[in-house]
C-alpha cells in the first residue's frame, strides 16, 4: 500500500467521522443543502414545464414543427401568396421518415359579423380528418359538433370571439375576406361548434372551416394553398427533414417553428438565463451556510489540527480534509436534495392549476395547467455547481486550517 | 538510524502586545543520539519552546536547529512536517489524542501517515497498546477514557512508529505516580533498547531522577547542563 493511499484512507476517515461529531451543525448545514437544492430541481422542473408548454402551444396552435408557405407570407399574408402544392408533392411529404403529420391549409384574413358585432379573424380552411389531434383546429369542441369534412361548410369558432359577438351555435354570421382576384368574397356560415383553446387570444382570432368550402370561397385552383403545417417525431430530426422538404418545394419558404416563433425562442432563451442566474443565488446561500460551518468546525479543532501537522500530516493533507468534508456533505445533500426535488415534481406530473390566475397566466401565453419537467440537464447543472462551487467555497476554511501553527496553537489550549 | 541533535546559538523572539519576549535566548546544545535528557526551569523559562524548535513546530528568529545533517530552518512547514513523520514523535501534555479516532486508531495514525501496511500496522498497534496496558481498550475512543488512559494512547502512538526522537513536554503531568513510572520504565527500556533519544520538558522529579542528563532553563537561557553517569 503505498503512502499515497493510505494517508487518503486516514484523511476520508478523519473527514467522514467530522461530518458525523457535531450532528446538529451537520443537519443544519445539509438542511439548508437540501432545501436548496429540492427547490431548484422542482422551480427548475416547473420553468421547464412553463417553457415547454409555451413550445407545444405554440406548435399546436397550428405553427406546426415546420411550416410550408409562400416566401411572402410571414411579411404580408394576402391571400395571394400562395404555394403550388400538386397532391404528389403532398403525398411525397408523408414518405418522408419522421414526418408525423401533413396539414395542408387555407388561410384567409377576414371579417366577422354577427347581428350586434364584428371582429377581425383568421378564417382557415383544414382537413378535420387531417388535423385530428395535432392542432387546435381539431381539438374536439367544447360545445356543439366539430367539422365533419373538407366539405364541411360550417365554421367553428373560439369561446371567446362567439362571446364577443353576442352569438351562439346554430346562428348565422357573415365572414368576409378578399378572393384571390381581390374581390370582396363573402358568405354565411351557420356556427357548428365552439372550441376552448389554452390561450384566450387563439380563441379570439382563429376560427375553422373545411378547406375545399374556403378554397371555393377565395376562388383557389386545386393545387394552391397557402400553407402545410408539418409535424415530425422526434423533434431531433427536424434539421434534415427541413432540408428534405425544402426540396421537394423549392419556390416555397419552409420554416421551422423557431424561425415563426422568434418570441417563443427568445422567451425560452431568457427563460435559460433566469434559471442559471436561479441556480447560482441558491447555491451561493447554500455554499455560504457550508462555508461558515466549516469555519465554525475549524475553529473548534484548532488544537486537534495542531496535532495531526505536528504528527506528520502535510498542510496539504489538512487541506485535503476539509474540502473533503465539504465535498461529502455537497453530494450527500445534493442526492437527497435531488430526491426532495423529484418527489415535489412526482407529487405534481398531473400538472399545477393556475386556473385562478388564467387569465394573467394566459396574456404571457400559459395555459392555465402547467405539467413540469424534470430535465437531467438541470439537475446534473443544479448538482454539478453545487459542488463545484461549495468545493471551491471550502478552500477559504481548508486554506485557514492549513495555517494553523501546531506550536502556537498546542500552547494556547 | 539514530541522529544527533544540535542547536547553535538559537533565540527565538515573540512580540506579545507592543513588548518583545525573548522565549529562547541564544542557546547552543547539542543532545546525541540515545540521550535520555530532562529539560527543566520554572515556567516561562523556554523549556515547551525548545522543544517547538527541535521539533520543527517553531522555528528560531534567529540560529541553527540542526538534527543529523538536516538543518530544520531551511526547510519548509511541509517539510518539516514529513521529517517529523519520519523521525520525531511527540508526546503532549494534555495527550493531544484526535477524538475522532478510537484508541488504536489514535495509535496507527502515524503509522497510517508513513505508508505502513494495513496488517502490519494493526499489529503493531495492538503489541504497544498492549504494552501500556490498553489492549482490551483499544476501540474505545478518547472521551471512553480516562486521562491516565489517554496519556498511555499518547506515548504508545509516540512509540509506535519508533522514531529517532521522541519529544515529551510534561507527559506525567496529568497521571498518578503508578502510571507514571509505568510508563516511563517503558520509555527507558525503549531508549536503551531501541537507542531512541528521549527530550522531556518537565517539573516532575520522578522524570528527573530517571534522566541521564538534566538541563536547567532559567529566562530562555541554559543555567546549568548536568550528565550523570
Amino acid at each position: 500500500m503505498t503512502r499515497l493511499w493510505s494517508t487518503a484512507l486516514v484523511t476520508t476517515a478523519l473527514a467522514s467521522r467530522n461530518i458525523l461529531r457535531n450532528p446538529r451543525r451537520t443537519l443544519l448545514t445539509l438542511t439548508a443543502v437540501i432545501v436548496g437544492v429540492a427547490s431548484t430541481v422542482a422551480l427548475a422542473a416547473l420553468a421547464r414545464g412553463v417553457a415547454q408548454q409555451l413550445v407545444d402551444d405554440s406548435i399546436y396552435n397550428l405553427t406546426g414543427h415546420l411550416k410550408i408557405q409562400h416566401p411572402d407570407s410571414a411579411r404580408d399574408p394576402a391571400v395571394e401568396h400562395t404555394i403550388d402544392a400538386r397532391e404528389e408533392s403532398v403525398e411525397a411529404l408523408q414518405q418522408i421518415p419522421g414526418v408525423h403529420a401533413v396539414l395542408p391549409r387555407i388561410v384567409a384574413p377576414a371579417v366577422i359579423r354577427s347581428e350586434r358585432e364584428s371582429f377581425p379573424i383568421t378564417l382557415f380552411g383544414v382537413d378535420p380528418g387531417l388535423e385530428g389531434r395535432n392542432s387546435v383546429a381539431g381539438k374536439a369542441v367544447s360545445n356543439g359538433e366539430n367539422l365533419s369534412d373538407s366539405d364541411d361548410s360550417h365554421l367553428i369558432l373560439g369561446s371567446k370571439i362567439v362571446e364577443k359577438l353576442e352569438t351562439r351555435i346554430g346562428r348565422r354570421v357573415v365572414v368576409m375576406t378578399q378572393d384571390i382576384e381581390n374581390e370582396i368574397a363573402d358568405r354565411g356560415f351557420r356556427i357548428e361548434g365552439i372550441f376552448q383553446a389554452e390561450v384566450q387570444s387563439t380563441e379570439l382570432l382563429f376560427s375553422f372551416t373545411g378547406l375545399e368550402t374556403l378554397r371555393k370561397m377565395l376562388r383557389l385552383k386545386d393545387d394552391q394553398l397557402h400553407e402545410i403545417s408539418i409535424l415530425v417525431e422526434p423533434e431531433a430530426s427536424l434539421p434534415e427533414i427541413q432540408k428534405q422538404v425544402q426540396k421537394l418545394f423549392p419556390k416555397a419558404a419552409v420554416l421551422t417553428w423557431q424561425e415563426l416563433q422568434p418570441l417563443v425562442v427568445s422567451m425560452t432563451k431568457i427563460q435559460n438565463g433566469f434559471l442559471i442566474i436561479w441556480f447560482l443565488i441558491v447555491i451561493v446561500s447554500a455554499g455560504f451556510g457550508l462555508v461558515n460551518s466549516l469555519l465554525m468546525s475549524i475553529f473548534e479543532r484548532v488544537r486537534e489540527i495542531a496535532v495531526m501537522h505536528a504528527l506528520g500530516m502535510t498542510r496539504v493533507w489538512i487541506v485535503i480534509e476539509t474540502v473533503l468534508q465539504s465535498f461529502l456533505l455537497l453530494v450527500v445533500g445534493g442526492l437527497i436534495g435531488v430526491l426532495g426535488g423529484m418527489a415535489i415534481v412526482r407529487q405534481f406530473s398531473g400538472g399545477i392549476d393556475l386556473s385562478k390566475f388564467a387569465r394573467g397566466a394566459s396574456i404571457a401565453g400559459i395555459g392555465d395547467r402547467i405539467v413540469p419537467q424534470l430535465i437531467w440537464s438541470d439537475v446534473v447543472l443544479v448538482v454539478g455547481l453545487l459542488i463545484a462551487l461549495g468545493t471551491l467555497g471550502s478552500l477559504y476554511p481548508a486554506w485557514l486550517a492549513a495555517q494553523v501553527n501546531p506550536a502556537r496553537s498546542l500552547q494556547r489550549l | 538510524m539514530s541522529r544527533s541533535i544540535a542547536l547553535e546559538s538559537v533565540s527565538r523572539l515573540y512580540h506579545q502586545a507592543d513588548v518583545l519576549v525573548k522565549a529562547v535566548s541564544d542557546v547552543s546544545l547539542t543532545f546525541e543520539p540515545g540521550e535520555f535528557t530532562t529539560l527543566f526551569g520554572p515556567s516561562g523559562s523556554g523549556k515547551t519552546t525548545l522543544l517547538n524548535l527541535i521539533g520543527g513546530l517553531d522555528v528560531p528568529t534567529s540560529g541553527q536547529v540542526r538534527i543529523g545533517e538536516t538543518v530544520m530552518n531551511v526547510l519548509s512547514p511541509s517539510e518539516r512536517a514529513t521529517f517529523r513523520l519520519n523521525h520525531i514523535g511527540f508526546i503532549f501534555q494534555s495527550y493531544n489524542l484526535i477524538p475522532v479516532l478510537s484508541a488504536r486508531e489514535n495509535v496507527e495514525f502515524v503509522m497510517q501517515l508513513q505508508g505502513v501496511h494495513s496488517a502490519a500496522r494493526r499489529e503493531r498497534a495492538m503489541e504497544v497498546l498492549g504494552r501500556v496496558g490498553l489492549a482490551e481498550l483499544s476501540d474505545r475512543r478518547p472521551d471512553q477514557m480516562s486521562g491516565g488512559q489517554q496519556q498511555r494512547v499518547a506515548v504508545a502512538r509516540a512509540i509506535a512508529s519508533e522514531p529517532d526522537i521522541i519529544l515529551a513536554d510534561e507527559p506525567t503531568a496529568n497521571l498518578d505516580s503508578k502510571t507514571a513510572a509505568d510508563l516511563l520504565s517503558l520509555m527507558q527500556e525503549l531508549n536503551e533498547v531501541r537507542k531512541i533519544t528521549f527530550l522531556f520538558s518537565t517539573h516532575d522529579k520522578q522524570v528527573m531522577e530517571r534522566a541521564r542528563r538534566l538541563v536547567r532553563l532559567r529566562d530562555g537561557k541554559v543555567e546549568n547542563d548536568e550528565r550523570r553517569s
